[in-house]
């Protein structure tokens, strides 16, 4: 393949066009640059979409009370029904669910003090179980367990802006005593991201301990559970809802007395917008693409009617229609292969450096070209590539010598 | 194509030198015979189709040139002369009749073995030089050679030795813009002799020439026919023609003599 002789030729011939060369060179790089970045910032789109749901499990369902809006058996419409911690086994209990796990805020703050610091902040109880549901991001410290749940621990996870106030962010507080009202909790641990909260500005506890300590009620806000493997919710609903009618006696039509979050719904809608927008992205980057091999072929064509001489004088010294056809074929191919990698090369650093400077949003992090974009974009390249050259080519291959040498 | 390309070569040429083997003796292989005539034309015809018309050009020529001829072919525009120089050099195809050139029955050959016998065969000298105007004047020489996959060296050993035979050794890297006339013309006809081919075939090679280089050029002519190679020459010019051995007198696509 790698023949000196036809690279000088090409070479001398690329030459005597330089800025056509170039303008055409130029669409080539353009489209592969812009297919590149598009398909790297749908990455980073969709990672950012993507990263909304981190703080809680992708096959979660949330599920609170709420009123009934009918009457049954013999019950007014209009009671509020709340869910308790043996909703909680109930629903654990059930074929397709994985774990469950009540949580349970205090409406009302509490203060909280450590040493002459002080601030009110809201308690969430939950449960071990809910450490894996519900994803408490650590900067320090663990999650609650099994063992401060069976034992009521007074152990206590809390947010970063509480370290803020009460400890003056200077101190790992981990290890540390606080007092919650007049009782002393140990901290376990400080996050700073968490479902539902704009800044982390609450103490997370074990849920019994949150019952021995300050409420005994045997309520809870919402129960988290986790659905598993080769299951989905839409299975486990209508059992799931007839045990808890028949518990909290309510109409299990009545759709305004359970309030239910299927994060997985929620999921598979932003996937589908997120390939929607993949699709609508190759096609846009495709066609940019496109519009560069036509320009290619389309001044490949002119090159080709004004080299109709050159063709002629070539075949006349013994040029066959074979060596002219590869001749002009290679010029494309170089042309567009070189342009097409100084684009991919100029998106992929692009992308590149965006992610480096770490510029993101709530919907947008981390863009990123993989290496399946990077071979796609050269295959396509290769065979527009191909397709730019091979119509001039053949109408190089057309012309007849004598037509040629007429041409003045 | 490519693997045919070398057995084409060694059946025709002397694989030490790469040169014609025409000093052999008569009854070789090659079919290069001094007893058998180089272009051998029976009852030819050729027309041109424009939109329903057909326009028939040659009406049926006879023409043997033989081995070492100097030849001129003159008739007015329009006569077919230079539709017989294409035929004759294999540029374009005719309707009826035989060609047989060296020995070869034409009409049979495929694109890419027409283009192998031009290129071994035929060197071509035209009134418009027709040289590549981006490659300097030992390229455009070496050229024909190229296409022979003739190693670089090689090629512009033979394409300097040409040139400085043709008294150009000072304009050997010249672009064809930077020489005149009758420069241009020597190194075309370099060109057509690089190959070492026994026929060249000349279409008005001194039209655009004045006088004096026109003089030149036929002299070189003269001197290569001596040397032994068939020389076919398309001209208007009676001076011309008057320097070759025979003239042909074409008129209306027929020989009148």
């Amino acid at each position: 393949m790698f023949d000196f002789e036809r690279w000088t030729e090409l070479g001398q011939s690329l030459s005597q066009h330089k800025l056509r060369t170039g303008l055409t060179a130029f669409g080539v790089s353009w489209g592969i640059f812009m297919l590149v970045l598009l398909l790297g910032m749908g990455k980073g789109l969709e990672r950012g979409t993507m990263a909304l749901f981190q703080d809680t499990a992708l096959n979660s369902v949330w599920i609170g009370g709420g009123k009934t809006s009918q009457s049954y058996k013999g019950l007014t419409s209009g009671r509020t029904v709340s869910l308790e911690i043996d909703d909680v086994a109930l629903l654990d209990s059930l074929p397709g669910v994985e774990s469950a796990g009540p949580t349970k805020l205090l409406d009302k703050g509490y203060v909280m003090r450590y040493g002459k610091n002080s601030g009110a902040f809201q308690i969430n109880g939950i449960s071990a179980a809910n450490a894996e549901i519900q994803k408490l991001s650590l900067l320090s410290g663990r999650q609650i367990n099994q063992l401060d749940e069976r034992e009521s621990r007074k152990v206590a996870i809390i947010g970063a802006r509480i370290n803020d106030v009460l400890m003056k962010n200077q101190l790992n507080p981990v290890g540390k005593t606080i007092f919650i009202g007049e009782t002393p909790f140990t901290v376990i641990g400080v996050y700073n991201k968490a479902l539902g909260e704009q800044s982390p500005n609450r103490v997370y506890i074990p849920y019994a301990t949150l019952r021995q300590v300050f409420d005994a009620a045997p309520t809870v806000t919402m129960i988290a559970l986790t659905v598993s493997a080769g299951y989905s919710w839409t299975d486990i609903k209508p059992e799931a809802v007839r045990l808890l009618s028949r518990r909290h006696r309510f109409d299990p039509n009545d759709s305004s007395v359970l309030e239910i979050y299927d994060i997985s719904n929620d999921v598979k809608k932003v996937e589908s917008l997120m390939s929607g927008i993949r699709i609508f992205m190759i096609i846009v980057g495709t066609g940019t693409l496109m519009a560069g091999c036509v320009g290619v072929s389309n001044t490949m064509l002119v090159t080709v009617k004004e080299r109709t001489r050159e063709f002629g004088i070539r075949k006349a010294i013994g040029a066959s229609s074979a060596d002219i056809l590869f001749m002009v074929l290679h010029e494309t191919l170089v042309v567009t292969l070189a342009a097409g990698y100084v684009g991919l090369i100029a998106g992929v650093g692009l992308v590149e450096l965006i992610s480096r400077l770490g510029i993101e949003s709530d919907y947008f992090r981390h863009p990123q070209v993989d290496l399946s974009i990077a071979v796609s974009a050269l295959g396509i390249l290769m065979l527009s590539g191909l397709i730019a050259g091979y119509l001039p080519a053949r109408q190089a291959v057309r012309v007849s010598p004598i037509e040629a040498l007429r041409h003045e | 194509m490519l693997d045919s390309a070398p057995r084409y070569s060694t059946s025709l040429r002397d694989k030490q030198t790469g040169q014609l083997k025409k000093q052999q003796s008569a009854t070789d292989i090659l079919g290069i015979s001094f007893e058998k005539p180089m272009i051998s034309v029976q009852s030819l015809t050729k027309s041109y189709h424009l939109g329903s018309m057909t326009v028939p050009v040659l009406k049926g020529i006879d023409l043997s040139v033989k081995v070492g001829e100097f030849v001129s072919i003159m008739g007015p525009s329009g006569s077919g002369k230079s539709t017989l120089l294409n035929v004759l050099g294999i540029l374009d195809r005719y309707d009826d009749g035989e060609y047989i050139l060296n020995g070869t029955l034409i009409k049979p050959l495929s694109e890419t073995e027409a283009s192998r016998h031009r290129n071994h065969l035929i060197g071509f000298v035209f009134q418009s030089f027709n040289l590549l105007p981006f490659k300097s004047a030992i390229d455009n020489v070496a050229m024909p050679l190229y296409y022979q996959k003739v190693p670089r060296k090689q090629r512009e050993e033979r394409a300097r030795k040409l040139l400085e035979r043709m008294g150009l050794a000072h304009r050997i890297n010249h672009m064809p813009s930077e020489l005149s006339g009758g420069q241009r013309q020597r190194v075309a006809i370099a060109r057509a002799l690089v190959t070492d081919p026994p026929l060249i075939l000349a279409d008005e090679p001194t039209g655009n020439l004045d006088s004096e280089t026109s003089e030149e050029v036929m002299e070189l002519f003269t001197e290569i026919n001596h040397e032994g190679k068939t020389l076919v020459v398309i001209t208007h010019d009676e001076e011309i023609a008057a320097r070759t051995r025979r003239v042909i007198h074409l008129q209306d696509g027929q020989i009148r003599n």
